[in-house]
This record gives C-alpha cells, structure tokens and sequence, in this order.
C-alpha cells in the first residue's frame, strides 16, 4: 500500500484539484478500487470534485468519536475512486477531532493500517495549507510528498519553512520521500517563468520536471463536479496530469 | 618522446593550458599518436594490459596455429577460448575489443591453417577445387575482418585548437553552400542557418551555388546580402566544379555546406584554429554525426578525409587554386584523388572530432544503397594507385582504406562461393569438405562465434550484425550487375552523376535486372535441396551426417537469401522517406485561454504543421499562444492560425518570435551533448575504478599543478629582475 500526502505551506495553490485530479488519473491507470482519498481539510471540498455531494453523511471528523472502521467510511465514486470526506460536523467535532490528532501524531497511520485496505491500494490524503496537526499526520503515514507550489513569489518564499519542517521530520520519519509539483504553469508570462527556472534551478532533482499547465478547464471541470481528464481530455492540462500519474506510479514502484 | 611532451599530452588530456608547441597535432603521425595513447594509457589505465594482451595475442598465435591437436584437444581449446570471450565481451573498452578479435583472430587462423592442411584432399580433381575456391572465400573474409578493424578501430581524437583573441588576425572565409537538388524552402533555412554562422561579418562571405540558373535562389540569395553563382559544367556531380567559384571568392578558407546540414554556430571558430597554426594544412573535415545513427559504423574513418561529400569541409583557398589551375578540381565527387593531389602538393589534412556538424538528414539515399559497401565515388579500379610511387605520401593508412574498399567491392565473390557451396554435394555428391562432421564442428564453431562476436563488437550499437552481412550480400548483388552495366556503357562518370543527382532518386534503383544474380542463386539453392532432400533415404549410412549438414547448409543460404529479399524491400522504403520528420509534442494555448495538447508535424518548417487530437475549426488569423517542448523545457512562441482544417492546424510563428523559434530550431537540430556517447570509447579507456582514480587525480593536482605554479612564478620573478635590471 501506498499513501501519498499532498501538502502546501501556501493556500489557493491548487492542492485540492490536484489531488482529485491525480486521484482520478491513477483510478484510471491502476484500475477502479484501488484508489482512495482521504480529505482531511476542514473545508470539505475534495468530494466536489468527484461529484459527491456527502453534507448529510459524516466524515473522518464524525469518525474520531465513533471511531468504526475507516475503510466503510469510503464513498465510491463514478470515477472509480473512493472518498473520505473531512464531514460537516459542528464545531466541537473539529476541536475533539484536532486535540485528538495532536495527542496522537501517529493516529491516521494507525487508522489506515487497520482499514485493511489492499496491499496495492494507493492513497492520496489532501490537507489544509501551512503547519497544522493535519500535515503532521501526513508526515507520519505517508511514503511521498507531493508539495504543490505555484511560479509565483509567494510559494518561492514558503519554500524555507517547507525545508524546516521536513527537515524536522526526516528524522523521526526517514523513508519519507517529498517532491515538489509546480502547479499553474504558464511560461507566456514573464514573472511566471522566471519564477519557474528559479525554481528549477534551486530544487534541481527534487522539483518534478514537468509542471501542471495553467488551464481554465482545471476550474471549469470542478464546476461541472468533474476530473478534468473526463472534462477536457485533450486539454494541457489533463495531459500533464497524466503524465503525472504515470510518474507517481513510477516512483512508488520503486 | 621527451618527459617534456608526456607532460604537455597528459595536461591536455586534462584540458589544460599545455605547452602551445607541444599539443597533440592533429597529424596523427606516428610518434605523437603512440606518444598520445601511451600518456593516456600511463594516467588512466595499467599500462601492462596492452603489454600483456599483445604478448599473449602473439604467444597463443605462434603456439597454437602450427600444433596438431586431437579432436578432444581442440575442443576443450574451443571451449576455453569461447568461456574467455563471452566473459570478457561484457565489458567496456577497447582494449577488450582489440583482445576479441585477437581471440577470433587465434580461432580463425587456425581453422584456416587446418581447412587448408587438412581437409582438402590429395588429390588434385573437383573435390579439391571447389573445396579451394571455399577455404579462399573464407580467408577472404579473415582478412577483411582485420582490414576492417584497423579501419574503424582507431577514431581520431583531436582537439579543437583556439583562435587568437585579436579579431583582426582572423582568417577570412567564404561559406558555399550548395543548393543544387534542394528546393528553395530549404536553401532559404539553410540560409538563415549558416547567416548565424558565429564570425565577423566583414571576414565572411556567402555564396549559393546551383547547377542550374534559378530565379527564385537568386532572389533569396539577394535578400540575405549572398552572392548566387551558377556553376559551370556541373554535370560531373553536385559540386562537379567548384572552379568557375573560386574566381568570385577570395576568402582564405573556403567551407562548402549542403543545405541539408544544420551546422552549429561556432563551428567556424572551432575548425578555423587548426589553419591559423599549420600553413601546410590545406584540408579539415568533422565527421558525420547523423540524428538517425548510420546502420553501420563505417563512417567514422581512419583515413583523414574518406567522405568528404557529406561532412563539414574547410578547405584552404591557396591550396585549391594550386590544385584547381592543373586539373579539373573535383574535390567531393572523388576525395581520394583530390587529397592524393592534395598530399602531393605537400598539403596536408585534418579531421577534428568535435561534436560540431551535424546531418539534418536520416540517410542519404545513395548511402543507403551503397554507403557500407564502398562509396561510388571510391576508385574502384584503381586499388593499386595508393600503392604506386606517384604518391608517396600517402603512407599505409590510405593504403589500407583503399584495399579494404577494394576487398569490400569484390566480396560479393567469396559470399556466392558460400552460397554456393553446397551444392556439388547436394546436387553432384562431391563433398568439399573432406573430414568428419564432428572434427569440422571443434574447428568451425569457434571460428564462426568469435568471429561473430568480434564483428558484433566493432559494429556496436549500429545494428545487428546478421542484417548487416543480408544487406552487404544484397548491395553485392546489386553492384555487381551495376557495374558491369557500367563496364559495357563506358559511361563511368554519367552513371556517377546519375547516383549523384538527387532529382533522379525517384527512379526504383532495384530494377528487375539487377537481381538476376540473387535470383539464380535463389533457385540454384532450391534445386540443391530438393535434389538432396530426395537422395537422403538413398544415400549410404555414413554419408547421412554429411547430407545433413549440406541440407542444413542450403537452408539457411534459403533463409538468408530471403531475408536480402526483406532488405532489398525494406531499403526501397527508405529511399521515399529519406528525410527525417520531426513530431515533438506542443501545446497550443487557444485564444480563450484553454490549452490543447497536440504535435508538430514537420518542426521546424517554418509554416508549422500541427496534428490536434480532436478536430477543432479555429479562425484563420486568430492569435494563439504555442508551445514546443524538448525533453522537459518548454518553448514559447506567440503565433497565427493560418490554416485550419479537422485535425490539421497551420499556424505562422509572429515575427518578433522568430528568432528565439530559429534559435530552438537550430539547438534542437545540432546535437552536442551525446556525441560522446556514440564517438566510441571516448571514456571506456579508464580501467581504475572512480573511487581508485580520485584520490590519484587529487595527488596528481596536488603535485603537479604545485610545480607548475611553481613553476610559472618563478619565471615571472625572474623577468621582473630581468626587466628591472635592464632598467
């Protein structure tokens, strides 16, 4: 099993399309059942983008009270990917839920193992942007990293703290891999590119080398409640996410 | 071989600033070039392997080629020498290589010596004769084999030699560039190409020569500030005459350039060098480097200026007037007899291995049909003259070139003696060779994997040796019966302007008459066995194992025979298609800012054709964003839909990208970074280990460039006394 933790030290990045994007694409690739997200922002978007509407239903938040099995928490999908969402639950859920997860770093590792889920699954976990006690939980289930930044100088300038704080970690956590993914990517625009080669240059091997084209149809299709590979299958953008799916797949086979 | 020079060879090894008169001279004379490979071998590599594996080459050569062995003996020779070549073929290096064909060369002398020994009768009848002409075909090979190593084993390795930084003393040069068979969109790139061409535009000058009188070259000849010269009697090939040129051009160098050769900006800088330094070098050339690798490694020659028609030339202007006043100068329809003039005169040539010209094209359609068999342009019937007193000059590495050419033209012979072979026994009942099946097998096997492995070895990369000997035997064929169409014609030189002409390659080459031979030998061998497929219940006991073999024998001449007919077929393909497409992926940015992912079809025309996934109608003039992609870099370029139809989509780059579009036309065409890894054995010499070579690079920096150092200030100090005395 696999999970892969997507994480931002900047908000408005794109994390949560490209997690449900990436998600899809694998589902896609590997096949329908292997494939699941876990949404652990408090904003509860990730379903939007699958086509779930889950505000009645509860969520991980909820489930730190009942605490049944993750795995029948999992909400199919139509594009073969299954979800959990963050839930909709009151306030003092997401403080209970918070204080649990800062008592217990290790606490959604300890839930995905005894989901049971498939020895080839594949998890993808969305998180909300900068430190939080969600990241750490990333931190401590996940084999890769996927740190999504933009061209543009406010990601450049976060890029210190991300380095902090893995650096903080990788001792606790060594086998923990993280790449950078350039996301939003348009080199017609000067600022953007120059920000994008300065990227490259200081990341070198660390920063995945190609990036997820600015595309229109990335917002279009979470309009429509769709992966953008079903949205605009011939659109940059989807092509990139696909080659990124490929790539991830590479790398957790190695 | 001073301390003095090792240390100036063994710092250039190192790339650094080495004593000026001492650098390896592009002359690969003999001492320089020992002194060179024994400096590199002292730094980077035991120098007891050569010594070694030369000794031991000799050695095992004087022991075993006389001695008798049993049939048991030789095979556990065999198999001996068999474990030590496929052990040692995994690894790198050319020195490997040398101990390989030192290993074919012990197995197949020896079979050699036994096939001529012993198997050939006592008698002097049929059986002898044929049993003859096989054993000669097989020594026909050898030696071709080892012609042939000597040929493509030793790559020359020289450096590029550096430009004084005063401008001034620069030479000037005259590009030409040959438009004749090209149509104008691409003497109209090739133009703008060699326009970026890196020297001071007062010291260069441009010239388009045609063979014909053409309006619209002319004018693109004038838009770019060149001069358009028509070159007179022409028919003799592209550049027949380049003659009635040189009274226009003054230039001291001349550089002649196809206008399917992308050639790279500096490669003028990079050449140049070697001129300023040497007044007798009257000729340099840099090899092929083909984006679609030649099927064999025949390009990459020893002799300094082979093929001359094709690669970037530089040519000394005093030298080829010299030349050009007393014999018609036909400098690349026969480049032998144009560097014989040449050496004569006292002239000298060069070849610079630098990865700094490139060929734009997949395979030029007469190398196809001749290139690895010998160029058409090579003296054919000349062999001897290399070896005549008129050119003495020369020296033994034409010589060599020239009689492996000539063993190349003829081996068709000893390749139909193969094919041949089995039918007195099949058909006649006369076995030619006289031994038992099992006494033949100890002997052949070796001879024929080691030899295999060998020539596997020396072709490399290229291709699989098989199909090289089915497009060898093939081309045979086909030259065979072109020749003699040519004998009987004497119309030599207008059936070489006939190869020559690219307008004319339209015509199929393979015509019905020129596989008369393969056909014959077709059914020749299709009669031979089924005559011995039917004798094989008659046949006595003992004679079973022979039959066997010879059936076995005309089987695979059968199968071989076909697999020519695939080539002939496949090559015939080629010759359509002989231009390489470029697709390389891109993406469009549409004008409402959504993105298409798509692929070019003919990058880098300049009308760029693109192929959409879907079909999308977009409007004629729109302004889109595209981008190009090579490896993971993107290009940008703003550009105008000019034409728009299902899947197809032409667009025009803006004007104002233009440049940057040709600037990542040209870097993506000129290819620099993976020459080393084609250029053979570049870096596979250096047989210490990294972790052993370090620490020996640290103490030899540590030491050396101490003294140097040292060196150099203490003559600094000893001019400021000099100079303050004088004061």
């Amino acid at each position: 099993m696999s999970v892969i933790g997507v994480v931002s030290m900047k908000g408005g990045v794109g994390k949560t399309s490209v997690t449900a994007n990436l998600a899809a694409a694998l589902a896609s690739k590997l096949g329908e059942g292997r494939v699941s997200l876990i949404d652990l922002d408090p904003q509860n978007g990730l379903q939007w983008h699958l086509g779930l509407n889950a505000q009645e239903e509860e969520g991980i938040c909820e489930y730190s009270v009942d605490s049944p099995n993750l795995r029948r928490l999992l909400r199919p999908s139509e594009f073969g990917v299954a979800c959990l969402t963050y839930g909709v639950g009151a306030e003092s859920d997401r403080e209970a839920f918070e204080a649990l997860l800062e008592a217990e770093p290790a606490w959604l590792r300890e839930q995905i193992k005894r989901a049971g889920l498939s020895r080839d699954a594949v998890v993808l976990i969305d998180t909300p942007p900068g430190a939080s006690v969600y990241q750490k939980q990333v931190f401590s289930c996940a084999d890769l990293l996927l740190i999504v930044v933009l061209a543009d100088a406010g990601s450049y300038a976060t890029i210190p703290a991300m380095e902090t704080s893995l650096d903080e970690v990788s001792g606790v956590y060594p086998r923990l891999a993280s790449v950078y993914l350039l996301n939003q990517v348009d080199r017609s625009e000067s600022l953007n590119r120059d920000v994008a080669d300065m990227l490259q240059g200081h990341l070198g091997k660390r920063l995945i080398p190609f990036g997820i084209h600015s595309d229109p149809a990335v917002s279009e299709a979470l309009a429509f409640q769709q992966p953008v590979l079903i949205y605009d299958p011939h659109g940059q953008a989807s092509h990139d996410i696909a080659r990124l799916a490929s790539w991830v797949i590479d790398t957790i086979n190695q | 071989m001073s301390p003095k020079l090792l240390l100036a060879l063994w710092k250039e090894r190192w790339g650094k600033p080495s004593i000026t008169e001492l650098q390896v001279p592009y002359i690969q004379g003999g001492v320089s070039h020992w002194a060179g490979r024994l400096a590199q071998n002292l730094t980077f590599s035991l120098p007891i392997k050569v010594v070694a594996s030369v000794l031991f080459g000799c050695l095992m050569l004087a022991v075993c080629l006389p001695s008798q062995l049993t049939a048991h003996d030789q095979f556990v020779f065999s198999v001996l020498l068999l474990l030590i070549a496929f052990y040692v073929r995994l690894h790198a290096g050319i020195f490997i290589t040398l101990f390989l064909v030192g290993l074919s060369f012990i197995a197949s002398s020896r079979y050699l010596f036994w096939r001529f020994s012993s198997t050939l009768g006592h008698e002097f009848d049929l059986a002898f004769i044929y049993g003859f002409i096989l054993c000669a075909a097989e020594a026909y090979l050898c030696v071709q084999v080892v012609l042939e190593l000597i040929e493509t084993r030793w790559p020359l390795k020289r450096t590029v030699s550096l430009l004084r930084n005063d401008q001034n003393q620069w030479p000037t040069i005259d590009v030409f560039l040959v438009c004749a068979g090209h149509s104008s969109l691409n003497v109209e790139s090739a133009m703008t190409a060699v326009k970026s061409l890196d020297w001071p535009q007062r010291k260069i000058k441009f010239f388009l020569l045609d063979d014909e009188e053409r309006i619209i070259i002319k004018i693109i000849a004038e838009s770019f500030g060149a001069s358009y010269l028509k070159l007179e009697n022409s028919h003799e090939g592209k550049v027949g005459n380049i003659n009635s040129a040189l009274d226009e051009a003054k230039g001291e160098l001349i550089v002649i350039l196809e206008c399917d050769q992308a050639t790279d900006k500096a490669i003028l800088q990079m050449t140049s060098g070697w001129f300023m330094r040497d007044a007798k070098l009257g000729l340099l050339i840099t090899p092929h480097h083909f984006l679609v690798p030649k099927p064999s490694k025949r390009n990459l020659k020893l002799f300094d200026s082979r093929h001359l028609d094709q690669s970037f030339a530089m040519i000394r202007r005093s030298m080829l007037v010299k030349i050009g006043r007393s014999e018609l100068v036909r400098l690349p329809v026969e480049p032998l007899e144009f560097v014989i003039q040449m050496k004569t005169l006292g002239y000298d040539s060069a070849y610079i291995g630098f990865p700094r010209n490139k060929e734009m094209q997949a395979d030029e359609p007469q190398a196809v049909a001749l290139g690895g068999l010998t160029s058409p342009d090579f003296p054919i019937f000349r062999v001897n003259r290399p070896f005549s007193n008129d050119t003495p000059l020369l020296g033994l590495r034409i010589g060599v070139s020239s009689l492996d050419s000539a063993l190349r033209f003829y081996e068709l012979l000893p390749r139909f003696a193969f094919l041949l072979a089995p039918l007195p026994f099949l058909i006649g009942g006369t076995n030619i060779i006289q031994t038992s099946m099992d006494v033949f097998a100890v002997y052949v096997a070796p001879h024929l994997l080691l030899w295999y492995i060998a020539k596997a070895r020396l072709h490399d990369i290229r291709r699989l040796k098989v199909w090289d000997e089915i497009r060898q035997t093939w081309l045979g064929c086909d030259l065979l019966v072109r020749t003699a169409v040519t004998f009987i014609q004497t119309e030599i030189s207008r059936l070489k302007s006939h190869f020559k002409n690219k307008n004319e390659i339209k015509k199929p080459v393979f015509d019905r008459l020129f596989s008369v031979p393969f056909f014959l030998v077709v059914l020749l061998n299709l009669a031979g066995l089924t005559v011995g497929i039917a004798n094989f219940p008659l046949g006595r006991e003992y004679e079973w194992a022979t039959s066997l073999f010879y059936i076995f024998w005309a089987s695979c001449n059968l199968l071989l025979l076909s697999a020519m007919a695939a080539v002939a077929e496949e090559s015939r393909h080629i010759r359509h298609y002989w231009r390489s497409q470029f697709s390389r992926p891109a993406m469009l940015k549409l004008p409402l800012g959504r993105t298409l992912t798509c692929t070019t079809e003919n990058f880098p025309g300049e009308a760029l054709l693109l192929r959409l996934p879907t079909p999308m109608a977009l409007e004629v003039g729109s302004d889109i964003g595209l981008s190009v992609f090579r490896d993971d870099r993107e290009f940008t370029f703003p550009a105008q839909v000019s034409f728009s139809e299902g899947i197809r989509l032409r667009v025009r780059i803006l004007d104002a990208a233009q440049e940057d579009y040709l600037e990542l036309a040209q870097a993506t065409r000129s290819r620099g970074k993976d020459w080393p890894k084609w250029l053979p054995d570049r870096e596979a010499d250096r047989i210490l280990p990294p972790w052993l070579n370090r620490p020996l690079n640290v103490i030899r920096i540590g030491i050396f460039d101490f003294y140097a150092g040292f060196r150099k200030s203490f003559q600094l100090n000893n001019l400021t006394a000099l100079w303050e005395k004088k004061k």
